[in-house]
């Protein structure tokens, strides 16, 4: 593993500057459990998967799957959506995009437009194109090491075991939070601080246009959460507000299916929607 | 033809046929020439011999000029310069004359037609007219009809053609121009004068280089060949240090670092990285090169390294923070440099991207990527970014967008389902039409097919809650050729 001889370098001082001294000498002394305790975040009440959810921008290194082969439009929005609610970091330095050059021509590039339109500064984006898995593995350790960025995101085909440890231990000095979107038909072990499949949901209605799609929606579902156990197949439905850019939950019952749910008058379709949109178009 | 020592100790030479060759020599092997390959070969070669001055040029298909002007003094003198570089021809195999003198010319003359191998002419311009006088005129790099013109007035040594008037000479020329035009004989008259000033150092004569000469470079002549990786890192962590120290005194820093290596056989391996900003920093530099060094292969040892620096400018010098935690809002361009750096050195130089704003209305057009520089765009201008509630703008945009296959209720509504990367989409949801025009300075244009067409575009949600950005382009009562066509150009969140 050449390009991963960084592991054993020392951590380095700026970065160690931030940290407790006990985890910077439970971490340079490679005490594991040290670390993993480091890695888990602040606690969130049981039940709670939502402030979970909304806890994945704040720091620890995670893993966003697609649910299904055509979702990584919604994953690549729900990972802007967690970071976008860390804005007083943004200031301090750009969010690193890493994307394999695979991951682009399915998926296309992020647009400053649509950028901004999630809540991020375009300014403040720094796009990295790689060719092969390897190199954006070592891309999202060295920006985590560089201590001058807010936030790493990471499109790429696959990430080891060893590779997730790595960047976790990583993650854990810069104090920097990271994402990796990973493909559908990612599985395996991790050394993330949790995994999480995110899917595209059916939005409501825009309020003032009946026939246009709203805020964006995504359905996740905690594969496995190191700090919150008890969150492992659990789901919740979550938007976006529109001016605030920051997550809401659709529906408060977690765990029951998507299709279970009677929503309240004006926000779910009923079920004649379908032919009530089709008068619509018609008269128009 | 060309021939190799065993064949011309036959007779053989060029000038000659093959079949009487093979008549002199019957085990005779013979190939065609390869001009190509000669001169790919002889640029190698002219590379290597920048160990010695950087403005190396090529001079017909088998000579090599060097500039030396300033540089003798790095091989102990002219003369010991001339040993070095004929021991290290020699040691590569490389059949060679060298000539060496205050002008070009005289020093091409002295290469091909001076009786030794090997020969200078010290001094200025009375010395270049007495070292040149005994060579034959052939030295004077001339056309072929005006060599035999020249012969023919009895002309054979360069000191001949000299002592005559100029004028006389042209005027030889023009009365012998039986057979040639009156005025070619007195372009010939012309060529013979100008290259005879060029010799004797009375004009300048313009190199053309193969590369530019670096801005800053730092030799290292190895005594001892390296021949390992560790010693190639050694070397170059010592003529960083030296640049370093240059750099500093100047207060600049460099945006391109390149190492070349010079192998002893006549091969050169040089190994480039660029920087966002201008740096310095010998550390920062070396981690850059770090995995590059590998791609030098030592051969049989490397005995000279030379570093050279371009793009050489003032470097701000900014203090460090005091911490992360006092650093405020604003990000630490100076880490950040060195990031891109890093990640530059190993994806390429087009890896590290921003996006900076840029006056169209076409969301493709929008925006531009661009290396990062070590500058972060500003989107906070007006007009940079649309209004708050303006149409939506897919956080996606396909590389290349991509035909979809759309059925709609009416030929200009919105799609009702599509097929897209050969999948069926029933659309529950759109937003739209938000019609684009085509950017209005290039009306007056040829059209480019679609590109110049308005557009319909809609924002999609299909059964699955999946959002598209579709764009029918063209429109049916537009005049401008074809059915509009639908295209996917990016996707929602």
């Amino acid at each position: 593993m050449e390009s991963h001889r960084t592991l054993t370098r020392p951590l380095r001082p700026a970065a160690a500057a931030v940290l407790d001294p006990a985890l910077v000498s439970a971490l340079a002394g490679g005490a594991a459990r040290a670390a993993r305790l480091a890695l888990a975040g602040p606690a969130v009440p049981e039940g709670d998967v939502p402030a979970l959810a909304a806890g994945l921008g704040r720091s620890g290194l995670h893993e966003l799957v697609e649910a299904r082969f055509g979702d990584m439009g919604a994953v690549a929005g729900f990972a802007l959506a967690v970071l976008a609610g860390t804005a007083e970091r943004a200031a301090a330095g750009p969010l690193v995009w890493i994307a394999s050059a695979a991951a682009m021509r399915a998926h296309g590039r992020l647009s400053a437009r649509g950028l901004a339109a999630a809540g991020g500064d375009p300014g403040r984006l720094l796009s990295v194109a790689v060719a092969r898995p390897v190199d954006g593995l070592w891309a999202v350790e060295e920006a985590l090491r560089s201590g001058a960025v807010a936030a790493v995101a990471a499109e790429l085909p696959e990430a080891g075991f060893t590779a997730t440890r790595r960047l976790s231990l990583a993650v854990a000095a810069a104090g920097v939070p990271a994402l990796l979107l990973l493909p559908h038909d990612r599985a395996g072990a991790s050394a993330a601080a949790s995994r999480w499949r995110v899917a595209a949901a059916p939005s409501a209605p825009d309020p003032h246009d009946r026939l246009a799609p709203g805020a964006a929606r995504w359905r996740v579902t905690v594969v496995r959460a190191r700090a919150a156990p008890w969150a492992a197949g659990r789901s919740c439905e979550l938007e976006v507000g529109d001016a605030t850019h920051a997550l809401r939950v659709v529906d408060r019952l977690a765990d029951r299916p998507a299709a279970a749910r009677a929503g309240p008058a004006g926000r779910g379709l009923p079920a004649l929607a379908g032919g009530s949109e089709e008068a619509l178009r018609r008269r128009a | 033809m060309a021939a190799d020592r065993a064949a011309a100790a036959l007779g053989i030479g060029p000038g000659m046929s093959l079949a009487d060759a093979r008549a002199r020599g019957p085990g005779l092997r013979s190939a065609e020439i390869d001009r190509a390959a000669d001169a790919a070969a002889l640029v190698a070669l002219g590379r290597w011999m920048t160990r010695w001055s950087p403005v190396v040029a090529l001079d017909g298909r088998d000579g090599l000029a060097l500039d030396i002007t300033g540089c003798a003094h790095l091989s102990g003198g002219e003369a010991a310069l001339m040993a070095d570089v004929s021991a290290r021809l020699a040691g590569a195999g490389i059949a060679h004359r060298l000539g060496l003198a205050a002008s070009l010319g005289a020093a091409w003359a002295l290469a091909h037609v001076a009786p030794g191998r090997i020969t200078r002419i010290e001094g200025g311009a009375e010395a270049l007219e007495a070292g040149l006088a005994p060579l034959p005129a052939a030295g004077l790099r001339l056309a072929p009809e005006a060599l035999r013109l020249l012969h023919r007035f009895g002309l054979t040594r360069i000191g001949q053609v000299a002592r005559l008037p100029r004028a006389s000479l042209a005027r030889r020329f023009r009365s012998a121009g039986g057979e040639t035009a009156a005025g070619d004989a007195a372009a010939l008259a012309d060529q013979v004068l100008l290259r005879l000033d060029q010799a004797l150092g009375r004009l300048v004569e313009p190199l053309a280089p193969l590369g530019l000469p670096p801005e800053h470079a730092e030799r290292l002549p190895c005594p001892e060949p390296l021949l390992d990786l560790a010693g190639i890192e050694a070397g170059l962590g010592r003529l960083l240090g030296r640049l370093a120290e240059r750099l500093a005194a100047a207060g600049q820093g460099a945006r391109r670092f390149r190492l070349r290596a010079y192998r002893a056989d006549g091969v050169t391996a040089a190994v480039e990285i660029r920087t966002a900003r201008p740096v310095r920093d010998p550390a920062h530099v070396a981690r850059l090169f770090g995995e590059r060094l590998a791609a030098i292969d030592p051969g049989h040892g490397i005995d000279l390294l030379v570093l050279e620096a371009e793009g050489v400018a003032a470097m701000e010098t900014a203090p460090a923070p005091l911490g992360r935690g006092f650093a405020g809002a604003a990000p630490d361009m100076a880490a950040l440099a060195a990031l891109a750096d890093r990640l530059a050195a190993r994806l390429g130089p087009e890896a590290v991207t921003v996006t900076w704003p840029r006056a169209s209305h076409l969301p493709e057009h929008a925006e531009r990527a661009a290396p990062f520089t070590g500058e972060l765009p500003d989107w906070s201008a007006p007009g940079a970014l649309p209004p708050p509630g303006s149409a939506p703008r897919p956080l996606r945009l396909l590389i290349r967008p991509e035909p979809v296959e759309v059925v709609a209720e009416l030929p200009d509504g919105p799609p009702a389902r599509f097929v897209w990367r050969r999948v069926a989409r029933r659309v529950v949801r759109a937003r739209g039409p938000e019609r684009l025009g085509p950017e209005w300075w290039r009306l007056g244009l040829a059209p480019r097919d679609f590109e110049d067409r308005a557009r319909d575009c809609y924002a999609v949600e299909d059964s699955e809650g999946r959002r598209y950005w579709l764009c029918r382009e063209g429109l049916y009562d537009d005049g401008r050729g074809a059915l509009p066509r639908w295209r996917i150009l990016g996707l929602f969140t």
